[in-house]
């Protein structure tokens, strides 16, 4: 290569056909479009399906062999576009790094998000080290987010998707900045209705395909059987109690409750002597108790986050962010301390309802994603009820 | 067709021009070969052909060999013929014998890749199977398997025995009396014949195991209409390869891969050649190997994108990699396991093609 060779839309200096991109395809519309369109450009583009379960076990048929429809529609679209595909074999380092962590985070009395655990484990640490090994210049994904080379700080950022009912910021804020230095984001800047234009002009046999909204291997989002199988433990029945500690009824399994619900609670009525609606507003998974309690009893101003990610080298003490604790909520404001070994405290302006352990709090600056942290606890300094 | 170097015929081998002529008009023909017409007759014949040839590879009678669809068939219709009674099967069997029977008593293998024959004798006395199992030649590591002496134990202990020989034809001689065997199985397409094409041979016990009732066609050893363009051309591989075994020919290609064994080795200095490091008996065609610190599954697809076909020995019909069933059974550990690469190569293997491989290799290995 020399010097003169143009920067490439992949942000590379060399002719996009001695680029090698490796695209993750998971047999959706959104990668199978992005790695259609790379090779469209002439890049060297390798796709790569992960195996990530026993599709045949999951929707419990038995005997049919390892690969699911998913699969096979990836391999399908690279046929079609005449670039190699492979499948990679990774249902043990799934099993190990998301579905295991994803029934033990239940049993804590947590409410897990595996689709962040993936990304971050089997998606940008084990796949992008197979690009590497390839020899690959890039890994593209066809997530909703935006890596950005803003110039002149010598790193890019990672910003909110142009689409906001299609942003995944929230599900990648534990990207590492070496992770994002390699991964290219090809839809990042558009919406929904462009990618499916791409689709139909490039007659994707997928074109049409609905967009997945379940955990991919908890078909029908049926998560506590998953969790049962796993720790059959799961579903041992215990107490539903008030905040004093007085038994209102019985649980069928703390996997049933999470931290904010106010449907199916199972106790009579869903409501109090004084006939305000009851919310879960805590799990205590040592005495195997669900605790219920009114709305005002959910209310936090703090928030406590361990295993941070930050994707801002100048991080300062008490910037204010915007923050979300849950993937579908609007930002709201607050402060971040950032503690020792990765842990943090996000103050919150206005007390929130219904933050729950497990999930990740992310901080966003305007548009751009600074990272977060898993939500460990959660604290309410305004009131002595907490 | 594609531009590439194929160096995997354990898994299949390229059909010798040879067969492929002698296959083409004949797929174009009527050839029912239990038609008494004249296609009917010639079908017959050629069916007889390839029954002799497919019996002087094997050093068998022609009457006792029974054409079928191929090894996993064959596997199947002798395990199967015990199946009210106990069997035995190498730890290392391939997965159509092993699969046939979930219930079969595993005879393990030494870290040295062969059939632990002390502790086979052992548990062969003491469960008294009625078949004992065991292929002559491992399809991953390419060790030569000392069935001789297992059959011997078979036969003292009041057992048949079967191996399946799909590694073993056209590499080693394969004498059935010499070898103590009652049945084997072969399958055309690992010796340049087509898929779909095996045959069981029988030898010394007189049992005729059926899979498949129907039509009386193999003497009613097995059901169905012949592929006869496939039988014929099966007979001729056969031929073909029993030529192979002449001294010149297999000197010639056991030079090229021990060579190219010495250059892997100089390339990844803490290599593992298995076999080769134990000093075991292997076919002249195999080498096996784990690269520390790698992952088969990455190291197949970056050969794959430099046009280099290569395999781990054991890939599941989906495509995706398993690790090694052979290693393990040899005990090797798993990351080992997870990182080996097989190349296999065969009739029209080429030093040039060794030498774009090992080129590979280099930048392969360089950005791991």
């Amino acid at each position: 290569m020399t010097n003169n060779t143009p920067i490439n839309s992949l942000g590379i200096a060399k002719a996009p056909k001695d680029t090698r991109v490796v695209v993750a395809m998971s047999g959706g519309v959104d990668s199978s479009v992005a790695a259609a369109l790379l090779h469209e450009e002439g890049y060297d583009v390798v796709g790569v399906t992960l195996q990530l379960y026993d599709y045949g076990a999951a929707v419990a048929k038995s005997k049919t062999c390892c690969a699911g429809q998913d699969i096979y529609d990836a391999r399908r679209v690279a046929e079609e576009r005449g670039f190699p595909h492979y499948v990679l074999n990774y249902e043990s380092k799934f099993r190990e790094s998301v579905v295991d962590d994803f029934a033990d985070s239940y049993m804590r009395g947590e409410t897990p998000i595996p689709c962040v655990q993936c990304n971050q484990s089997v998606k940008f640490r084990d796949l992008l080290k197979v690009a590497h090994d390839l020899g690959a210049d890039c890994m593209a994904t066809g997530h909703y987010i935006q890596r950005k080379e803003t110039g002149d700080k010598g790193y890019p950022e990672l910003h909110r998707a142009v689409d906001p009912f299609k942003d995944q910021s929230y599900f990648l804020f534990a990207t590492t900045q070496e992770q994002l230095d390699f991964l290219r984001f090809p839809l990042g800047g558009w919406t929904k209705d462009i990618t499916r234009g791409h689709a139909d002009r490039l007659g994707l046999l997928n074109a049409d395909k609905p967009d997945s909204q379940d955990i991919c291997f908890v078909p029908g989002g049926d998560y506590a059987s998953v969790v049962k199988k796993i720790r059959p433990e799961a579903e041992n029945p215990g107490d539903i109690v008030d905040q004093n500690g007085t038994v209102l009824g019985r649980h069928k399994g703390i996997i049933h409750y999470t931290i904010g619900q106010r449907r199916g609670i199972g106790i009579g009525g869903g409501v109090s002597e004084n006939n305000a609606p009851f919310f879960v507003i805590g799990v205590d998974a040592a005495r195997n108790e669900v605790i219920v309690g009114p709305k005002e009893a959910l209310a936090r101003d703090v928030i406590f986050v361990k295993n941070c990610n930050w994707l801002m080298p100048e991080l300062t003490e008490g910037i204010n962010i915007d923050l979300k604790f849950r993937s579908m909520m609007k930002p709201v404001k607050a402060t971040l301390k950032t503690g020792a070994d990765n842990t943090a405290q996000i103050l919150l302006a206005d007390p929130q309802y219904g933050i729950a352990p497990g999930q990740a709090a992310v901080a966003y600056l305007g548009e751009r994603v600074i990272g977060g942290g898993w939500i460990t606890g959660t604290d309410n300094t305004a009131s002595a009820a907490a | 067709m594609l531009n590439t170097i194929y160096l995997d015929y354990n898994a299949t081998a390229p059909m010798r021009p040879d067969v492929q002529d002698l296959m083409t008009p004949l797929l174009g023909q009527p050839l029912n070969a239990s038609s008494v017409h004249a296609y009917g007759r010639e079908g017959k014949r050629l069916i007889d052909t390839a029954r002799r040839q497919v019996a002087a590879l094997t050093g068998a009678d022609a009457n006792n060999v029974i054409f079928n669809s191929g090894a996993t068939e064959g596997g199947n219709t002798v395990l199967k013929h015990f199946s009210a009674q106990k069997v035995a099967v190498s730890a290392m069997d391939h997965p159509s014998v092993r699969q046939a029977r979930q219930d079969a008593i595993l005879l393990p293998v030494t870290p040295g890749g062969e059939i632990d024959l002390n502790t086979a004798e052992a548990l062969i006395k003491d469960h008294k199977p009625a078949l004992v199992s065991c292929q002559a030649v491992n399809s991953e590591t390419g060790i030569i398997q000392p069935i001789a002496k297992l059959s011997q134990i078979a036969r003292a202990n009041g057992a048949y025995f079967h191996s399946d020989a799909v590694q073993a034809a056209g590499r080693i001689p394969l004498n059935m009396m010499e070898l103590g065997l009652d049945f084997l199985t072969l399958s055309a397409h690992k010796i340049g014949g087509p898929q779909g094409v095996g045959a069981l041979v029988l030898g010394l016990c007189g049992e005729t195991p059926t899979l498949l009732d129907g039509g009386g066609q193999e003497k009613k050893a097995r059901a169905g209409t012949e592929n006869v363009a496939g039988i014929a051309g099966f007979g001729l591989a056969a031929e073909l390869a029993l030529a192979d075994l002449s001294a010149a020919t297999l000197d010639a290609r056991q030079a090229l891969r021990d060579d190219m064994e010495a250059q892997i080795q100089a390339i990844i200095p803490n290599v593992n050649i298995y076999g080769r490091d134990q000093d075991a008996r292997r076919v002249y065609n195999t080498s096996f190997f784990s690269v520390p610190g790698a992952s088969s599954q990455t190291l197949l697809m970056a050969f794959d994108l430099e046009g280099i076909c290569v395999s781990n020995g054991s890939a599941c019909s989906s495509g995706t990699v398993q690790p090694s069933a052979t290693l393990k059974a040899m005990g090797a550990s798993d990351e080992d396991a997870m990182a080996a690469l097989r190349v296999s190569i065969g009739w029209n293997t080429t030093q040039a093609d060794i030498d774009a491989f090992l080129e590979a290799l280099k930048k392969i290995t360089a950005r791991l």
